[in-house]
Parts: C-alpha cells; sequence; structure tokens
C-alpha cells in the first residue's frame, strides 16, 4: 500500500466504559477526562503529594 | 491472546542515578538505595529508611536548593529539574528523591502507585488522614463503586517519617500552614492513580500513574487522527502495552487506519484480560453487525 495514501474507510471504536485521565489530571467528571489528556505535567517518575 | 508484553521493562543497559545535586548525603543515599532497592521486590524499599534518616539529618534539602538558586543566579536560561512546588534532588531507575513545599490541600483523596518515605523539613509538622483501600480494590480495574474506610490520622514532626504503605492505604494531607517535605518515592508499580471524592469516599476517576502511559495514548489519538499508513506497525506494538488504557487508544487509532486490521484486533480484544476492553471490543462489533 501506498504510505502516502491515507485510509477514509474508519472503524468508529466506542470508548472504555471508565474512561483514564491523564497525567496530572484531577478533573471533576469524566467529560473532562479527554481534555484531561492534554494536561501533561511533568512529575516523573511519582505523583506529587 | 498472548500475555502483554512488558513494553517498558527496562533498557538492556543499565542507567545510573541521575544525581541533579551532587553532594556527598545525596550520593551516599544513592549508594544505599541502589544497594538496598529491587525494583521487583517492591518491599526491599523500607530497607532504605534508615540511609534516608541519615540524610535528613545533614541538612540536605537547603544545600540543594542554594545549589539550585546560586545555579540560577549563574543562568537565567536554565530549567532546572522543577515541578510546580517539587525541587527533584535525584532520580534513580526505579526512585527519586525531591523536596516538596505541600502548599493546598488536594481535592480529592488519591491513592499513591508508588511506596514512599515523607519527612516534613523544618518546623510545621505534617498532619494526615488514613484511609483503608476496599478489600476488593483492584488497581488496573477502576470500579467508581468502591468506598474508602477511615483508618485514622497522624501527625509526623521534623525527624521523623512517615512510610505510605499503598497497597493498604490512601493518605490525605492537611495543609493549614505551607509544609516542606522531603519525599523517597519508588517508581509506580500500579497503573493507576484513584481518586476518591472527600465527601463520599467513593472512587471518582482514575489517572493513569506514568506520564508515559498518557504520552502513549495522546501519541495514538493524534496517528489515528492523521491516518497515515506507517503508523500501523507502532500501533499494533502497542496493542500489547501493559496498560489496558494504552492498548485500547491504539486499537482506536487503529481503527482509522485499516478496517482489515481494526477488526483484526477487535476480535482478539475480545479475550483481552481486561474486562473493560473485553466488554468495548464486544461492544463495538455489535454495533459494526448491527449497521451492515
Amino acid at each position: 500500500m501506498n504510505p502516502e495514501i491515507q485510509n477514509t474507510d474508519v472503524i468508529d471504536i466506542c470508548e472504555l466504559e471508565y474512561d483514564v485521565a491523564g497525567v496530572g489530571a484531577e478533573e471533576s467528571s469524566s467529560e473532562d477526562n479527554h481534555a484531561a489528556w492534554y494536561l501533561i505535567s511533568y512529575r516523573l517518575p511519582e505523583n506529587g503529594a | 491472546m498472548n500475555a502483554p508484553a512488558p513494553l517498558d521493562a527496562d533498557p538492556i543497559l543499565p542507567m545510573p542515578p541521575q544525581i541533579i545535586h551532587p553532594s556527598r548525603e545525596v550520593a551516599d543515599l544513592a549508594e544505599a538505595v541502589e544497594r538496598e532497592f529491587d525494583r521487583d521486590e517492591p518491599e526491599t524499599f523500607w530497607r532504605c529508611e534508615d540511609a534516608f534518616r541519615t540524610l535528613l539529618a545533614s541538612g540536605f534539602a537547603a544545600n540543594a536548593l542554594r545549589d539550585e538558586l546560586q545555579t540560577i543566579v549563574d543562568d537565567p536560561a536554565r530549567i532546572g529539574d522543577w515541578q510546580p512546588n517539587q525541587l527533584m534532588v535525584l532520580r534513580g531507575r526505579s526512585y527519586a528523591l525531591s523536596v516538596a513545599l505541600f502548599e493546598t490541600p488536594r481535592r480529592y483523596i488519591h491513592t499513591t502507585p508508588f511506596y514512599g518515605m515523607y519527612a516534613p523539613l523544618g518546623t510545621q509538622p505534617l498532619h494526615y488522614d488514613r484511609y483503608r483501600l476496599p478489600a476488593n480494590y483492584r488497581n488496573e480495574l477502576f470500579d467508581p463503586s468502591l468506598r474508602l474506610e477511615p483508618a485514622g490520622s497522624g501527625v509526623v514532626r521534623a525527624g521523623d517519617v512517615l512510610q505510605l504503605w499503598s497497597r493498604e492505604y490512601a493518605y490525605d494531607f492537611h495543609v493549614e500552614q505551607p509544609v516542606l517535605v522531603a519525599k523517597l518515592t519508588t517508581a509506580p508499580f500500579h497503573t493507576l492513580e484513584w481518586l476518591f471524592s472527600k465527601d463520599s469516599l467513593r472512587a471518582w476517576q482514575a489517572n493513569d500513574s506514568e506520564l508515559s502511559s498518557t504520552q502513549l495514548r495522546v501519541a495514538a489519538y493524534l496517528l489515528g487522527r492523521l491516518a497515515h499508513q506507517s503508523s500501523l506497525e507502532p500501533l499494533q506494538t502497542m496493542t500489547t502495552h501493559p496498560h489496558h488504557a494504552v492498548r485500547w487508544a491504539a486499537i482506536q487509532a487503529i481503527g482509522r487506519l485499516s478496517r482489515t486490521e481494526a477488526l483484526a484486533q477487535l476480535e482478539r480484544a475480545q479475550n483481552d484480560p481486561h474486562p473493560h476492553i473485553r466488554r468495548a471490543a464486544a461492544k463495538t462489533l455489535r454495533q459494526l453487525e448491527s449497521r451492515t
């Protein structure tokens, strides 16, 4: 397959029943979790207080 | 399905600890932890307490902070190894030493997906409440019906060390005044950090415990949106990651790249070790069937 050709035959795959938020997220609802993916705080290898 | 391969296993090459603020006392601690602590046996971490206490008695924190301050004065462009309220002093492959300022109480009670030893520095003691994790708590399986049980309160004063027994308990720290805390912690041994409501004590949310998991999920999401066929192979590799949310993010991204491969992955995912993945795969396949 030509790697430059992009596939338009996509499958919509559902979300997990419980979303997992990103490191550093403390959102109050699961709806916020996708946005929380971008709230990456640099805190390796552990998680603050 | 084969058991997920440990993608995040240690590289073959050993990596020496990164001592960000070199001093004799910090080097001594690094040596002791490297000798005593085996990340495959997390309980060995407690053997490091004597070395941590020796470090605390040395006044290392003031030295590290002075050193950092001088370095910033000498080089204003320096970024350093800071988080908003924490200075990293030492990073090993499976542990870290930092000095943190606990300034504000947290909104939720967090589980700690790692072992830790916390010691207040200066005159302010560290007050905390402790909660027992539910008997049927399984870290990788978030369940909002689970609830913490109060298990007492405590206070740690200068010179004392609080051991965080994170497999059994969650801790909530009171912060009426800012408290400076020295933290010696292991790398996470759980994939998730759970958050519990302070009012109901029920589980509220789970976060990735490792930054790399978040990064992989973000990368999978973006690769799916870019839909370039060259991304297929790395995404296939990600479907064997130990963290279920990373595996699922990879499968979702494959759904935007190759229908054939996505269907194969969904079939396989019906036998995934994680029940949330099994159910989501079955649900998606049912939805696809109903559309044909």
